[in-house]
């Protein structure tokens, strides 16, 4: 569903470098062949700056490059189509040097007059693209000289390397669409492989000759010769065709604690797992009685038992977090069990809805998103979890567009859904729960999270950041915007065969371009 | 004839819009519409939201909409899809041929099936033969599609690899690996076909067994096979063409359960994928298209049915 976007300066716990590396010896790498990866969401536009479906972005990652890139393991900020740049003292000024071998792939150069026709183009109103709000702090983007170009912000902002980095960001050239047509079904990046073959239900990629990445040892990138997406809708099917060797990998959704345990001990295959930035939420309409009083939201997150949740819907691979996730150390994440309101405790729940004045239960709508099977699941449990506090919870089954149209106009007591993270903590946190928040369905609205969250944002000491984010968690556990529950873990399964395949917690598919098959 | 046929072709098209409207309506009056679904999560900023709406056309009231795409279709136009920008004629010319060889491939595997059963159980004497035919068919009607695709696949794609999953080469390419590819998609959804078809065989078939042209027959000392082939299947089957009309009908429109469980990206996808998406023109275009074959196979059901009883004439 959403992508997470991002920058940090984490040092990462070791436990999550090993759990996505794999280490042993590594053969060395073999060229050619065709990767075949199998996903269960329909791929249905690959404008970079438009499209919103996971799986377009899980096409995007390999055809379209951004300016920044996070490290797939670390998840540090790394040069990509920048190789450097320098901020102004008053963090005002970004300027960026480009790397000079780095081509579309018709031939012609990235340049600067590229990078700044990317940024005006998601910026125009006419683009409509969902991206602009993010890149809001943007005031202007000058080209320097052809391989230097120059951000200049309307405050500073201290995510906004962040934001410059994934295919939503990606750089496309100058008049891009008089040169490729319509690009939701053709396109032109800079990106490892390009777009051969869009047809109903698969999309092929095939290698970019002209690539300008190459691996440690000078070999040029990527290995493979094509990557083939196969949209296998049914989850059942998709760990069939794996099994049965249709599918190199399969990834995304669909690919769950399910499938983990599906194939657990197949022969040929590699489980890949590693925990996620994105949480299951229980989204409250704060600004609708009874939910408007935040002793009767205290209540509700005082009615869930976040570690049943794990264990029985997420199998155990997952961990209860507030909202800064527990594997961005850095941000000094508040361990759930010390976060107030976040132990199940159902007399005090019930004493708060006392105090509220709804002692006599509460009728409390839940709709869970309906295209994340654990999502009902998991409104299940909750239903069960809440009773004995005196929520009578009833479920409200939708379909996808219903949802989202409910979603956006804040029509709902509660759902069930997934948010995804960032490992920024301002884009994480910010537009969920800051008032007029650009994803604040919630209607949520408190001054001191807002200026706390607000200070954060322009403060370019990172440790007076972190220190600020400490203070915003316990803020955020008291006020109940929405429940944060759980980070569940996200999985991958490959064939063995299948080498250098890095599974992030950003969900991208750039590790492609370092992936090989060995025969 | 050609008269009648006339006529049935020109009632084609107050059918066909009829149905376009109430579907046109009825997808208006479901919340959420694809300027949303286009938004997808990111933000809710409603002028965004407004801006795409208009760029869509949605912001019109339903019935210039309506009259819009109408204007389109006689034009010839079938319009681009909201939500991936594609022509709907190519979105459909790419879905179509998928849906059509698993129908006929269905259809086929489904009477080579049903026949035999159906005459076995209809002309056997033995009570216990009957009644296990009588009871294979009611599973055969009973066992939900998704489950059935799912084991066929488990048993004979994973564990015996004698059928490849997910491999649908086109049949003029390679016809034997095309067969092969369609045949686990195709059984599934011949499964229920085949035991409705059987069970309407049978009854058939047994209401003929007391016909005095059957008593003749035998008297005449005819063996019991030609019996049963010459006189009371050729009567019996007249009701059972009626069945297989509809059945063909129906499978021309897509199977969603199938197409999803074996990923197959015909007809039934693309109209599920259009409601999920909220994407009208392409469900319409679906709408029309399955409507208007399924009008047709009925028309031609009913001129076989003059083919199989000389009694029967449209004037």
């Amino acid at each position: 569903m959403k992508r997470s976007v991002a920058l940090t300066f984490a040092v990462l716990m070791l436990v999550f470098v090993v759990g996505a590396a794999g280490q042993a010896q590594v053969p060395a790498p073999q060229r050619g062949g065709t990767i075949r990866v199998g996903i269960t969401q329909e791929i249905l536009n690959l404008d970079p700056h438009v499209a919103t479906a996971f799986s377009s972005f899980q096409v995007m990652d390999l055809i379209y490059e951004s300016l920044l890139r996070l490290n797939t393991r670390t998840l540090q900020i790394e040069p990509n189509l920048a190789q450097s740049w320098t901020v102004s003292p008053d963090a005002l000024t970004y300027t960026f040097t480009l790397r000079r071998d780095a081509t579309f792939s018709d031939g012609s150069t990235v340049d600067a007059s590229d990078v700044k026709y990317t940024i005006d183009r998601i910026l125009n109103p006419n683009t409509k693209s969902p991206q602009a709000s993010f890149l809001a702090p943007v005031n202007e983007v000058t080209v320097v000289n052809p391989f230097v170009v120059r951000f200049t912000l309307k405050q500073p902002t201290a995510s906004f390397l962040s934001l410059l980095t994934g295919p939503s960001r990606g750089i496309i050239p100058v008049n891009f669409e008089d040169k490729i047509g319509d690009p939701r079904v053709k396109a032109l990046g800079s990106g490892p492989f390009v777009l051969a073959e869009f047809g109903p239900g698969s999309v092929r990629l095939t290698r970019n000759d002209r690539y300008w990445r190459k691996d440690a040892a000078g070999n040029k990138l990527p290995y493979a010769d094509a990557v083939v997406y196969r949209v296998i809708p049914d989850p059942a099917t998709l760990r069939a065709a794996v099994r049965a060797g249709e599918v190199d990998l399969i990834i995304g959704f669909g690919v769950d604690i399910t499938a983990a345990r599906a194939l657990q001990g197949a022969e040929g295959l590699r489980i890949m797992s590693t925990p996620d930035l994105t949480y299951s939420l229980v989204g409250i309409n704060d600004s609708k009685a009874p939910f408007s009083d935040v002793r009767v939201r205290q209540a509700l997150s005082l009615a869930v038992d976040r570690e049943q949740i794990v264990q029985v819907v997420y199998g155990g691979r997952g961990t209860v977090g507030g909202p800064i996730p527990p594997t961005l150390e850095e941000w000094k994440p508040v361990p759930a069990a010390r976060l107030p309101f976040y132990r199940r405790d159902v007399n005090r729940a019930k004493q708060l809805l006392q105090q509220a004045g709804q002692g006599s239960g509460v009728a409390v709508k839940m709709m869970p998103i309906p295209t994340v099977p654990e999502a009902v699941q998991l409104a299940q449990v909750l239903k069960e979890q809440l009773a004995p506090a005196g929520f009578n919870v009833e479920l409200e089954q939708v379909d996808f567009a219903t949802f989202l149209a409910r979603w956006r106009g804040s029509n709902f007591d509660t759902f069930v859904s997934l948010n995804g993270g960032s490992i920024d903590p301002d884009i994480h946190l910010s537009r969920h729960i800051t008032t007029g928040g650009s994803t604040n369905v919630f209607k949520f609205s408190s001054r001191e999270i807002d200026q706390l969250l607000d200070q954060a944002r322009v403060s370019t000491d990172s440790s007076k950041r972190a220190e600020m984010y400490g203070r915003v968690q316990r803020l955020i556990a008291e006020q109940v915007p929405f429940l944060f529950i759980a980070y569940a873990d996200l999985f991958a399964v490959s064939r063995t065969q299948v080498q250098g395949f890095v599974l992030s917690s950003t969900r991208t598919m750039t590790p492609l371009a370092e992936t090989w098959l060995s025969r | 004839m050609q008269r009648y046929v006339a006529q049935r072709l020109v009632l084609l098209i107050p059918v066909m819009l009829i149905i376009s409207a109430i579907v046109f309506s009825l997808m208006h009056l479901i919340p959420g519409d694809p300027a949303q679904v286009l938004l997808g999560f990111e933000n809710t900023d409603p002028a965004q939201l407004e801006a795409v709406r208009r760029d869509l056309g949605l912001d019109r009231p339903v019935y210039v909409q309506y009259g819009r795409w109408l204007g389109k279709l006689l034009r010839g136009d079938l319009g681009t899809s909201v939500r991936t920008g594609r022509p709907i004629r190519t979105l459909v010319a790419e879905a179509f041929p998928f849906t059509l060889e698993l129908a006929t491939y269905a259809l086929v595997l489904a009477i080579l099936i049903a026949v035999p059963v159906g005459t076995l159980a209809g002309t056997t004497r033995s009570k216990a033969a009957d009644g296990a035919m009588q009871t294979l068919t009611l599973f055969g009607l009973s066992l939900p599609a998704f489950w059935v695709g799912a084991m066929l696949i488990l048993l004979f794609s994973v564990e015996l690899r004698w059928f490849p999953v997910l491999t649908y080469p086109a049949l003029a390419e390679a016809p034997l690996a095309n067969l092969r590819g369609f045949f686990l998609p195709a059984l599934t959804l011949a499964v229920p076909n085949a035991a409705s078809i059987a069970r309407m065989v049978r009854a058939s078939l047994v209401a003929v067994r007391r016909e005095e042209y059957v008593k003749v027959a035998r008297a005449k000392g005819l063996r019991e096979v030609v019996v049963v082939r010459r006189h009371m299947l050729k009567n019996a089957l007249i009701p059972v063409v009626t069945l297989i009309g509809i059945v063909a009908g129906y499978l021309l429109g897509g199977s969603i359960v199938v197409e999803q469980v074996f990923a197959i990206p015909g007809v039934g996808r693309l109209g599920l994928q259009a409601i999920v998406q909220r994407d009208y023109p392409v469900l319409q275009a679906v709408v029309l298209m399955v409507t208007g074959l399924f009008v047709l196979v009925n028309l031609v059901v009913d001129i076989i049915y003059v083919l199989l009883d000389p009694r029967i004439r449209y004037a």
